[in-house]
């Protein structure tokens, strides 16, 4: 029955063919399609023979078995067979105990840690910011004071100061100490929280590190099922749907192609078109 | 100088605004997505759109679409701050009618660069 679609003979349905001929052939010096023909005429040839001796109902009988009878028999004796393996494999991978563990576990983990790395980055940035926020008026006010002074001391040394000048200098100078040592203090701490916000480097490197062997065994996992279920792995042809303008946040080198490197790369790019 | 920044980050939204501070612009708002940016868009007498483009919601580049669609402030100039950087997008921006593209990571220098840029385009 495969023959006359394909044009040849179902490799997993000769051996049985194959045996049955090797009573009246020689097993040794033919090949399976050779003697697949040689069967196949010598069972025209009784055909012949049965119809014009008159033995039409043996000879319908072969007609229907040379049809396709025997050829279903084995066929269906090889869907029982990749049936079976189909059974194992996949009771192989649903009891494979590192997928379990990968669905059931770590795969809602991970999604809660790269939330996590969100919040972490998110904290680090804004205690960053709070920082910055906290320390640049104290650094505006010592910048005043500090200009104040200097015209006040430049007079002070060209003798152009009255005493009545420099006795209001002194307690100025002396304010000027006090608050310069909080104002160093406080921009020192905020140095300090800008430090310490920098740590989201380690911890969310960590996390992420994780994500990515958990993501390499989830792959080393769906290879093993794509076998099992004997589909073919298209080439690259996944990436050719994704619509080029799509929003993917930022580019990672040596992943995402046709990204530009840097600012001047868009600078080219857009004077190019015109701007 | 009203400005509206747009990014579903709020820390890049400090960091815009702080930048914008220094530059002497301090009449900055927020919004976190283009759905949201449109209606106070719309409302608010705006004279300088800042967006990111990946944003849950209205992305930054329907966001500029959406503006250029509208008579009442398609005229807005419209400055992309994004990570996105593939040359498709680039391009997509320049045709939906962006006024400047800046990649992020950026700096400070960057955005004065391009925010002035586009002021000395439109006089």
């Amino acid at each position: 029955m495969f023959d006359e679609l394909t044009g040849s003979i179902p490799a997993s349905i000769l051996p049985a063919e194959a045996d049955e001929i090797g009573k009246i052939n020689d097993l040794n010096e033919k090949s399976p399609q050779q003697l697949w023909q040689d069967r196949r005429i010598t069972q025209v040839e009784e055909l012949l023979a049965l119809y014009q001796t008159g033995q039409m109902e043996q000879g319908e009988k072969l007609l229907r078995e040379m049809s396709g009878a025997g050829d279903a028999f084995d066929l269906f004796r090889e869907i029982g067979r990749l049936t079976r393996e189909l059974h194992d494999n996949i009771h192989a991978v649903l009891e494979d105990e590192r997928l379990f563990k990968l669905a059931h576990k770590e795969i809602p983990d991970v999604t809660e840690r790269l939330k996590h790395v969100i919040e972490m980055t998110e904290q680090a940035a804004n205690n960053t910011l709070s920082a910055v926020e906290a320390g640049l008026p104290k650094i505006e006010h010592l910048r005043g004071q500090i200009h104040q002074l200097q015209s006040d001391w430049q007079r002070f040394r060209l003798r152009q100061m009255t005493f009545e000048e420099f006795r209001i200098l002194v307690p100025c100078l002396s304010e000027f100490l006090k608050s310069a040592e909080s104002d160093a203090q406080e921009i020192g701490r905020c140095m300090t929280d800008i430090m310490m916000a920098q740590d989201f480097q380690d911890l969310t490197g960590q996390i992420i590190r994780r994500v990515i062997g958990l993501v390499q065994d989830v792959e080393v996992k769906l290879v093993q099922i794509i076998r099992v279920s004997g589909a073919k792995i298209p080439e690259i042809q996944f990436f050719a749907t994704e619509s080029p303008i799509q929003a993917m946040g930022p580019a990672t080198p040596s992943v995402d192609q046709n990204a530009v490197a840097c600012q001047d790369d868009v600078d080219d790019l857009l004077s190019s078109l015109g701007f | 100088m009203k400005i509206l920044i747009v990014d579903d980050f709020s820390t890049m939204r400090r960091i815009i605004k702080n930048l914008l501070r220094d530059l002497g612009f301090t009449n900055t708002h927020e919004a976190d997505d283009g759905s949201t940016a449109l209606p106070v868009l719309r409302s608010g007498n705006f004279d300088f759109l800042i967006s990111d483009w990946n944003m849950p919601g209205m992305t930054g580049i329907d966001l500029l679409k959406a503006v250029r669609a509208d008579p009442r402030i398609n005229k807005l100039p419209v400055l992309m701050v994004t990570a996105e950087s593939k040359r498709e997008q680039i391009i997509e921006a320049a045709q939906a009618g962006v006024n400047g593209y800046v990649v992020k990571p950026f700096t400070a220098a960057t955005l004065e660069e391009k925010i002035k840029k586009i002021f000395e385009r439109i006089g």
